[in-house]
């Protein structure tokens, strides 16, 4: 279950096989598309991060930070962003103005194999995520029916 | 903008810390995240230069309790305060849901203070907000300090708009939880409101 879940089935379960299909291939660890404001949308894989909400927030932030150089090289966009360690890689692409796909991979697999799989569903997600984010904007927020009164009374964790 | 999952049950609320270089906003998060359970909070995420400063943010998850079934989180980021980092801190803003406005109240910081404050405001409307409309609160920390600006003054100066403010001295932690308490009933108000 994640963020779009009952918002969009139809467009969320295609954007789960999509990440699952990468997720599967040998090498790839983990595969996961946030919105461009650091929140998990989808998310697959054989290796599990505890923190996948601090990795999603920091990933928004470098492909925040690309389009910000961008701008300052006249650069419509610089669409990819790609991490190379001694073992791991991470392969971040940007796949709609709002989507930014994350793909963490070892050196068994090539980055170029990363990159046309990508290029290759680029568009397929492209579609589903703008589908789900205009849904989305539709639909009546569980907030309209909150009174202040059960605002004031959030425990706030105790603190 | 605030994410809400029906799904998972989850209400997700960005709320930036705002404010010049070494107001405390760094201080804020850190406090936070030294007196909270690891149940509701994610790692803290420091992005620091050198020297210490924030180069890029800040980051810290934290789970608020429910309203109605409803999970709330907050998603807590600060900027960097030094002017020189301006992009960051515009990326930062976008899809923010409440600002909390950081003033260092020594005499001597009054300027970087008035310079952030107006930087905010040009930011804010760069990603489609207005300082009128955003759920803002001001907190005026280091309380403790020498060579401090009194309460009425900063008000003049800061909060024309008459929105909550707090004192604080972060570093012990004064002020800190209701400043962000606050804000977090603020937002949630303001979402109700919105729809």
């Amino acid at each position: 279950m994640n963020l779009f879940d009952a918002v969009g089935q139809e467009e969320y379960r295609v954007l789960q096989n999509e990440c699952d299909v990468l997720a599967k291939e040998e090498g790839i660890h983990l595969v996961f598309l946030i919105h461009s404001t650091g929140q998990i949308i989808v998310s697959s894989g054989k290796s599990t991060h505890s923190d996948l909400t601090s990795l999603a927030a920091l990933f928004a932030g470098s492909m925040a930070s690309a389009s910000g150089i961008s701008k300052i090289f006249s650069e419509p966009e610089f669409s990819t962003l790609i991490f190379e360690g001694q073992k791991e890689q991470i392969f971040v692409s940007l796949v709609s103005p709002k989507g930014i796909l994350i793909i963490h991979f070892d050196k068994a697999r090539a980055l170029g194999w990363v990159r046309f799989m990508v290029k290759k569903r680029l568009h397929i997600i492209s579609a589903q995520l703008e589908s789900l984010v205009d849904k989305y904007a539709q639909i009546k927020s569980p907030m309209s029916d909150i009174s202040e009164e059960e605002i004031d009374n959030l425990d706030f964790g105790g603190f | 903008m605030s994410f809400i999952d029906h799904a998972a049950k989850e209400i997700n609320c960005k709320i930036v810390y705002y404010g010049a270089g070494m107001s405390g906003k760094t201080t804020n998060l850190q406090y936070i995240y030294s007196e909270t359970s690891p149940l509701v909070k994610g790692e803290l995420v420091t992005l620091p230069t050198e020297k210490e400063r924030t180069i890029y943010f800040d980051f810290l998850p934290l789970a608020v309790g429910e309203i109605r079934g409803y999970r709330v989180r907050f998603h807590l980021y600060s900027v960097p305060g030094q002017v020189f980092y301006d992009a960051s801190r515009k990326a930062i803003l976008n899809g923010v849901d409440g600002v909390i406005f950081v003033v260092d109240s020594r005499v001597r910081r009054i300027d970087a203070n008035l310079e952030s404050f107006d930087n905010l405001e040009i930011n804010l409307n760069l990603v489609g907000h207005t300082m009128d409309k955003i759920p803002l609160v001001i907190q005026y920390n280091k309380r403790d300090a020498k060579n401090i600006m009194s309460i009425s003054e900063l008000e003049q100066l800061f909060n024309k708009q008459k929105v909550p403010s707090f004192e604080a001295i972060a570093k012990k932690g004064v002020g800190v939880f209701d400043t962000l308490k606050n804000t977090g009933k603020i937002v949630l108000k303001s979402l109700r409101q919105n729809i």
